[in-house]
């Protein structure tokens, strides 16, 4: 029958018409204006945040100008209540500002992102016991990179509470909060990262070029080539039609999504920092080889570092940590990674998929307290410990990509049956063999080829560069489908 | 957990000039446009007609130019054979728009009806799927549900992003068709078009906006003209109308779209025009992200660009095209 034999032609994806997609010609004619610019105002700071701010809201404007509003209301709200809180001294009255920013920008993520998920829900909970909820339903659109935007503003409203922070005026915080490098898919910077970076004098005389541009390069390769190619020979039709596909097929596809993502949110990382780097800013880390992780607790200490931290330090400290016994300890590790997961998107599917990690993580940790595990710091006992986790990780990419639970359960059952699988090609086993060996490379070779790759001339960099376009492009997809975690 | 560190400086590296990082990039990307410049110009063709795909069409010619006079595009054309990809030879007309293969639509319709065999597992009714990105959704789900009775088989789901009837330079679905219809003779072929047809169309080089006279009466020819060929072939069609969309401005161009459809549609026996507009609207007729599903769950039926299908809408959507299709075939 028909298995499997619906195609895109082209391997093409939609066409990214607003630069908000970094892989386009757009942004990079958006991004030489506004390097250009950025250094020739660099020695004006008011003229050159003014500058950097229309440059962000425009890079915003760009995907749906009406949500500026919505960027402009939640950087507005957060400074007036981080200013409200450093004015006063009366601890009870700093808790209640800070409730009231918390209360404020997390309803506007709530209305936009999560109503129409609870209230559709909450429907479907009532309806078989007879009851018809009046809840409506208000079709919103869900703008994009909202969860990131947010969370960045909020992290300097509480900073501020816990004086680890000191204001700063409204526009350092509006370019702070709108800065485009990272404003729809992170990393989550904070404010005490960003903000003092505004009173450096960055020497334009040393900017970090090299670097940038071999972040930029592998960036465009792992989203271009590696992510785009994966999701549409095989990972795009096997989530939409499992029950087309034999189990090896099914299990090369839970493995392909899985360094999709990776190539995919590494790779807009990537080009993140380095266009930041180019700009004269610096930004954290947000990704260190995670399927070399030897346990969950390690691959969260790899995978998406930035939320990891903003979830430990504004959620699971704050809900006690590890500091009240195991029971508790065990709750907050659940409630932290049912939130984080919900936080990804507003389905089951991401509750299930938190929830898995959160009882993996309870797992570990109740297995760590007990006894003696010497066995498994041996070669044998590591290579283990990554395969195990591999694998618990994948299951839960099952959940994290499948549109629906039901999805999620005909994907694993598939798994059961055998036949043939010819949609395992050469090149989606190269693709995943070939990146998860990246995970393994000696740090020091990685650095290597870093410090030689800097030390060219300028002129062999472009060539190198331009190559890389070149397979880049040739190797890839025509057009660029959005980045996965804008849509968080 | 460990602290995020900020890892991108290189040890040992002193930075470079600003101006001089402005020049690596400005030359590398005027590298990687003449490398790739009838790549690129091809992407740039396939921007929805107007300024902006006017300003890119222009800026990459002169790299394209350059490129072809020094052949330096024999790289990625070389690329594209290793990959098994097909390069592009010479560069296509910019001028000429129309179907290449002109099929005079009759006046008088409609036209008999296609004889419907009986369908048997051992015979089962060869279907083809395709259209433009609304497929994506629709087209595996319309497969999945019409082959769970084993009297189906779909002989492929193809789809092509950007793609219509208003740009025949970009790809000419009739011709296409053509080959499809020769090399998998399906008795059924299934249609989905829209997304991307509200746009201006080319004719002998002049552009004409979409809604003018001279638009509608380009667009209902070339539909007229496909459905009719199809017609004569002996194809049992199914033309999926567009469904209600959340613009309002796009909205309306929609109508315009379906009316075509529809009517076009009446003037043949074997075409049939499924509607899909009141297949996504809620109780007071107007878009609806949330929709009630054959289990009677509200369910999330569009994506968040309120054109395109969720799994459960391309699901909602196959059960009623497969209703019309089992129906006409009297299948189970």
């Amino acid at each position: 029958m028909g298995r499997g034999c619906w195609v895109r032609l082209g391997n093409r994806q939609p066409i990214a018409s607003p630069p908000v997609i970094f892989p386009t010609i757009q942004f990079a004619i958006f991004f030489v204006v506004v390097l250009t610019a950025n250094w020739l105002l660099k020695p004006f700071p008011r003229r050159w945040k003014l500058f950097m701010l229309s440059a962000s809201y425009f890079f915003y404007g760009s995907w749906d100008w009406r949500f500026l509003g919505l960027l402009a209301f939640t950087t507005v709200v957060d400074h007036t209540v981080g200013d409200a809180i450093h004015r006063t001294e009366e601890p009870r009255k700093r808790r209640r500002l800070l409730i009231l920013g918390v209360v404020v920008s997390l309803s506007v993520v709530a209305y936009f992102k999560y109503y129409d998920f609870f209230a559709s829900s909450l429907i479907n909970l009532f309806r078989p016991l007879g009851i018809d909820l009046p809840l409506p339903i208000l079709n919103m659109i869900l703008p994009v990179g909202i969860s990131f935007f947010t969370f960045q503003s909020l992290s300097y409203t509480i900073d501020i509470y816990r004086r680890k922070l000191e204001p700063v005026p409204l526009l350092d915080f509006a370019v702070f909060v709108s800065f485009f490098p990272h404003l729809v898919a992170g990393p989550i910077v904070r404010g005490s990262e960003f903000l003092p970076q505004l009173k450096e004098r960055h020497d334009p005389r040393r900017v970090q070029g090299a670097a940038a541009f071999g972040l930029i390069a592998a960036g465009l390769f792992k989203k271009v080539v590696v992510a785009n190619t994966l999701a549409t020979s095989v990972v795009d039709p096997i989530f939409a039609s499992p029950q087309n596909f034999s189990a090896l097929e099914v299990l090369v596809g839970i493995y392909a999504y899985a360094i999709q993502i990776f190539a995919d949110f590494s790779g807009y990382t990537d080009i993140a920092v380095g266009l930041a780097l180019l700009l004269g800013f610096r930004f954290p880390q947000n990704f260190d080889r995670p399927y070399s992780a030897t346990s969950l607790q390690d691959f969260w200490r790899r995978w998406h570092m930035t939320l990891s931290r903003f979830l430990r330090d504004y959620l699971y400290v704050p809900l006690g940590g590890s500091r009240n016994g195991r029971a508790a300890t065990y709750r907050n590790l659940m409630l932290t990674m049912v939130i984080g997961g919900l936080w990804h998107g507003a389905a089951w599917t991401f509750v299930l998929w938190g929830a898995l990690h959160g009882i993996g993580l309870s797992i570990e940790r109740w297995w760590g307290e007990r006894g003696d595990h010497s066995a498994t710091g041996t070669s044998l006992g590591r290579f283990a410990r990554r395969f195990l986790t591999f694998q618990v990780v994948c299951l839960g990419w099952v959940l994290f990509r499948s549109d629906s639970v039901a999805t999620a359960g005909t994907v694993l059952t598939r798994l059961g049956e055998w036949g043939p699988a010819p949609a395992v090609t050469t090149t989606v086993v190269t693709l995943i063999v070939g990146t998860l060996a990246t995970q393994y490379l000696p740090a020091d070779y990685r650095l290597r080829m870093r410090v030689a790759f800097s030390q060219l001339r300028p002129v062999t960099m472009a060539a190198i560069l331009g190559g890389l376009l070149l397979v880049i492009d040739a190797l890839g997809s025509e057009g660029v489908a959005p980045f996965i975690y804008f849509q968080f | 957990m460990i602290e995020p560190q900020t890892p991108q400086f290189i040890p040992g590296d002193k930075g470079m000039p600003a101006g001089r990082v402005i020049g690596v990039i400005v030359f590398a990307l005027a590298i990687g446009l003449i490398l790739n410049a009838p790549d690129i110009r091809r992407t740039a063709e396939r921007q929805e007609a107007g300024w902006k795909r006017d300003v890119a069409s222009a800026m990459i010619q002169p790299f394209e130019w350059f490129a072809r006079t020094l052949r330096l595009d024999a790289p990625h054309n070389l690329i594209d054979s290793a990959i098994g990809r097909q390069a592009e030879q010479s560069p296509p007309s910019t001028t000429t728009t129309t179907a290449p293969v002109p099929v005079a639509t009759p006046e008088t319709t409609p036209t008999t009806a296609p004889s419907r065999r009986e369908i048997t597992a051992a015979d089962p009714l060869r279907m083809f799927i395709g259209g433009d990105s609304m497929v994506g959704q629709f087209g595996p789900m319309l497969e999945n549900t019409a082959e769970a009775g084993g009297l189906v088989e779909v002989t492929e789901v193809l789809y092509e992003f950007s793609s219509g009837l208003t740009r025949p330079d970009f790809l000419d679905w009739p011709v296409r068709l053509r080959e499809i219809r020769e090399v998998q003779d399906p008795d059924v072929i299934v249609l989905f078009f829209g997304g991307n047809d509200a746009q201006a169309i080319q004719i002998d080089g002049v552009w004409h906006e979409f809604g003018s006279d001279t638009w509608m009466a380009e667009y209902r020819t070339r539909v007229g003209d496909l459905m009719y060929e199809l017609d004569e072939d002996g194809r049992d069609v199914y033309w999926m109308g567009m469904p209600i969309v959340r613009s309002d401005d796009f909205r309306q161009k929609v109508e315009v779209l379906n009316e075509i459809y529809r009517s076009e549609a009446e003037r043949f026996e074997s075409v049939n025009f499924v509607d899909s507009w009141s297949v996504f609207t809620g109780a007071d007729g107007e878009f609806s992200e949330y929709l009630t599903d054959s289990n009677g769950d509200l369910v999330d039926m569009r994506l968040n660009d309120g054109i395109h299908l969720t799994t459960a809408g391309g699901i909602r959507l196959a059960e009623v095209a497969f209703g019309v299709i089992a129906e006409n075939w009297g299948i189970a």
